[in-house]
């Protein structure tokens, strides 16, 4: 009974459940606030998400600007570097040629003063005992005025040596310094940009030092984009300024012949065979008036260079003929006939004499400057430097976002007039895709670690350099890709 | 069984127009944050011409030297290739700071140091290095509510700073150098001589 009144009275459980659920189902109160409190989470994330990726990218724009803008500026100086170098040994190249005018000079004087007298006196005994001539007793007294240069040639061509010597330094002290400059800009301007730190890899331009013989190429014919005779004419060329030139006995003939003999070497568009010989030819076209010496100069120019500067080609010793006997004389040798070449001998006594200059050691490009002229320039920013508060995996490099942030860019230093060399101050700097093989990870790291432990010294902030270090220490041997910023 | 029924009714009553508020309040809420986004978007975008007009005016100025562009003709271009018509933007020149700390040993400074960085950084400004360094900055809204309600108006800005000039031949008039010096040692070849 009882159990009948209670299931009378009280539903099923069943039915209980359902009733209560049903009116929990029913019951929205307080639900559209759980919403709300949901959905601007949600919504709060979705816009801290959108404004931190927005930081987060201008971080690794502004990087990137600092590393492009990093090795654009400490190229700029590597390139400032070759120009100053190019234009020099510009400068070289002429004095080079004024050395060989001088050396020209000493020897075709020296010649003059052993042999001129003796031929003189042979022809004025000629012109006594037949007086078909009529000599000029001038003549073996002007003799003498070539010992004022045949003396002080030696002392010009030691300056001209000294000078070359103290280029050949300046040359060196821009190689070594300009570079330090460069590292310094790379600093500078990494950090002008945003970055904590900033380093440049190679810290070397891409020069060696060469050695005189070097500058004689450009010295003969110039070199594309740098020195042209032609390009820099004072006054309408050589061979017309020697076909003007007036002076005792400067006559016709002489004159075609030296010009002739110039215009034989010409085609070369160095300073050798310039306008800077007028000078010399107006010398023995007025103080020196022995026909031979002015032809003489030009042979002994031509000497010197080939003394100094390899291809020397005198001819043989002598020249040797061979006469056939006369018709009827059947049982008659040829006649032989060996004519000492004077050429010859001169050649080997100015061989003998003096080559070249060891202290002048120009700068020139080594083989491999293109692989060389490749500049890489990290920009880095510490982790607490990174305005962005969270960064996503995606953007992360594979050391984790703990190491900072690390760009790279490359630039490169090139030259329009490619053939031209260090004597074409035509040197300028580009930015290009970065060509930083794993081959040369190891090289890089290594340099940059012993770069910025030094440069840690000049007050930049230690943490960046440290950083800096650790995360370019970390890819010696693999891709960059892995620690750059995504 | 009526009480109920009024009950209902009642409560059927104080809920009508409830979901119109909910949706009024999301839609406001919604519209707010989307136009917020947007305007997010577009400063950003507006930051990126900045940034990119500061660097192009840095390594134009830097440039000069070699394409011998005139101050006129880079800036017209920067007004071309980056326009922000309704931004006001402004272009200021800027002088490179100095980046190197005063207080380590070798940069110098008032505690002892040596002095070897500020005196090389010092030597190098001396030079004409050439670094250029611009600051362009634009206001998205320039003069309106944003500009009077968010905290630091809203203005961007961009600096940017470059070295440039090679010192090559034309920059540094060589071929003036080289006739100078052929003109010289033409007369120092007359004076030895004669």
């Amino acid at each position: 009974m009882t159990a009948t009144l209670m299931s009378a009275s009280r539903p099923a459980l069943g039915e209980r459940l359902r009733t209560r659920l049903t009116g929990f189902h029913d019951d929205q109160g307080g639900q559209s606030i759980v919403y709300m409190v949901l959905v601007m989470f949600l919504l709060a994330c979705f816009t801290f998400m959108v404004i931190n990726s927005g930081v987060l990218l201008h971080d690794k724009m502004q990087l990137q600007s600092a590393a492009d803008a990093s090795a654009l500026s400490g190229t700029t100086w590597v390139a400032r570097a070759m120009n100053l170098n190019s234009m020099m040994n510009i400068f070289m190249t002429m004095l080079l040629a004024e050395e060989m005018y001088m050396k020209a000079v000493l020897w075709t004087a020296t010649t003059a003063v052993i042999i001129s007298p003796t031929i003189e006196a042979f022809w004025l005994g000629v012109c006594y005992t037949t007086a078909v001539c009529s000599p000029s007793l001038e003549v073996p007294f002007d003799t003498f005025e070539l010992y004022p240069v045949l003396f002080e040639a030696q002392d010009n061509e030691d300056f001209l040596w000294d000078v070359m010597e103290t280029l050949s330094n300046v040359e060196e002290g821009v190689h070594e310094g300009m570079i330090i400059a460069a590292e310094l800009e790379a600093v500078e301007i990494a950090r002008n940009n945003g970055a904590a730190f900033g380093i440049m890899y190679p810290p070397e331009i891409p020069e060696e030092q060469g050695e005189l013989q070097d500058l004689c190429e450009a010295t003969l014919d110039g070199a594309a984009g740098g020195y042209f005779e032609t390009e820099y004419s004072l006054g309408g060329g050589l061979v017309d300024a020697v076909g003007a030139i007036s002076g005792f006995s400067y006559n016709d003939r002489i004159r075609n012949l030296a010009a002739d003999l110039l215009a034989g070497f010409f085609g070369h568009e160095g300073p050798l065979w310039g306008e800077l010989q007028i000078p010399y030819h107006a010398y023995w076209a007025s103080t020196a008036p022995y026909h031979f010496t002015n032809v003489m100069f030009v042979m002994a120019l031509r000497a010197r260079y080939s003394v100094m500067c390899g291809g020397a080609d005198f001819g043989p010793a002598a020249v040797h003929f061979e006469i056939p006997p006369e018709w009827w004389c059947f049982f008659c040798p040829n006649n032989t006939i060996d004519i000492p070449n004077p050429y010859n001998f001169l050649g080997a006594a100015y061989s003998a004499l003096d080559s070249s200059n060891p202290n002048v050691t120009p700068y020139m490009l080594p083989s491999d400057w293109e692989r060389r002229s490749r500049f890489y320039t990290f920009a880095y920013k510490t982790s607490s430097d990174v305005q962005a508060k969270f960064i996503p995996a995606v953007f992360q490099n594979d050391l984790g976002d703990d190491f900072g942030m690390l760009t790279i860019a490359q630039a490169n230093v090139y030259n329009p007039h490619s053939s031209g060399g260090l004597f074409s101050p035509h040197w300028r700097t580009h930015l290009a895709p970065v060509q930083l093989g794993p081959s040369e990870a190891g090289d890089v790291a290594s340099s940059v670690v012993a770069a910025a432990g030094s440069v840690a010294a000049a007050g930049v902030d230690s943490g960046a350099v440290t950083g800096l270090v650790s995360m370019v220490g970390a890819f010696a041997g693999s891709p960059i890709e892995q620690i750059i910023a995504h | 069984m009526h009480q109920g029924k009024r009950l209902q009714r009642r409560q059927g009553q104080a809920e009508s127009g409830q979901a119109m508020s909910e949706f009024v309040i999301w839609v406001f809420v919604l519209l707010l944050m989307i136009s917020g986004i947007l305007w997010f978007g577009k400063s950003y975008d507006l930051k990126l011409q900045c940034h990119m007009a500061s660097r192009y005016m840095s390594w134009s100025y830097a440039q000069i030297p070699e394409t011998e562009l005139s101050e006129a003709t880079i800036q017209a271009r920067a007004a071309t290739y980056y326009p922000m018509f309704e931004n006001a933007p402004q272009f200021v020149r800027l002088s490179r700071p100095d980046v190197f700390e005063a207080d380590s040993l070798l940069a110098g400074g008032g505690d002892g140091g040596l002095g070897v960085i500020s005196t090389l950084s010092n030597l190098i400004s001396s030079v004409d290095t050439n670094v250029t360094g611009w600051q362009v900055q634009a206001s998205y809204n320039p003069g309106g509510i944003l500009d009077t309600t968010l905290p630091g108006g809203s203005a961007v800005r961009s600096q940017h700073f470059v070295a440039g000039g090679t010192w090559h031949k034309k920059q540094t008039r060589g071929d003036d150098a080289i006739m100078m010096v052929k003109g010289a040692l033409t007369a120092w070849s007359y004076a030895v001589l004669f």
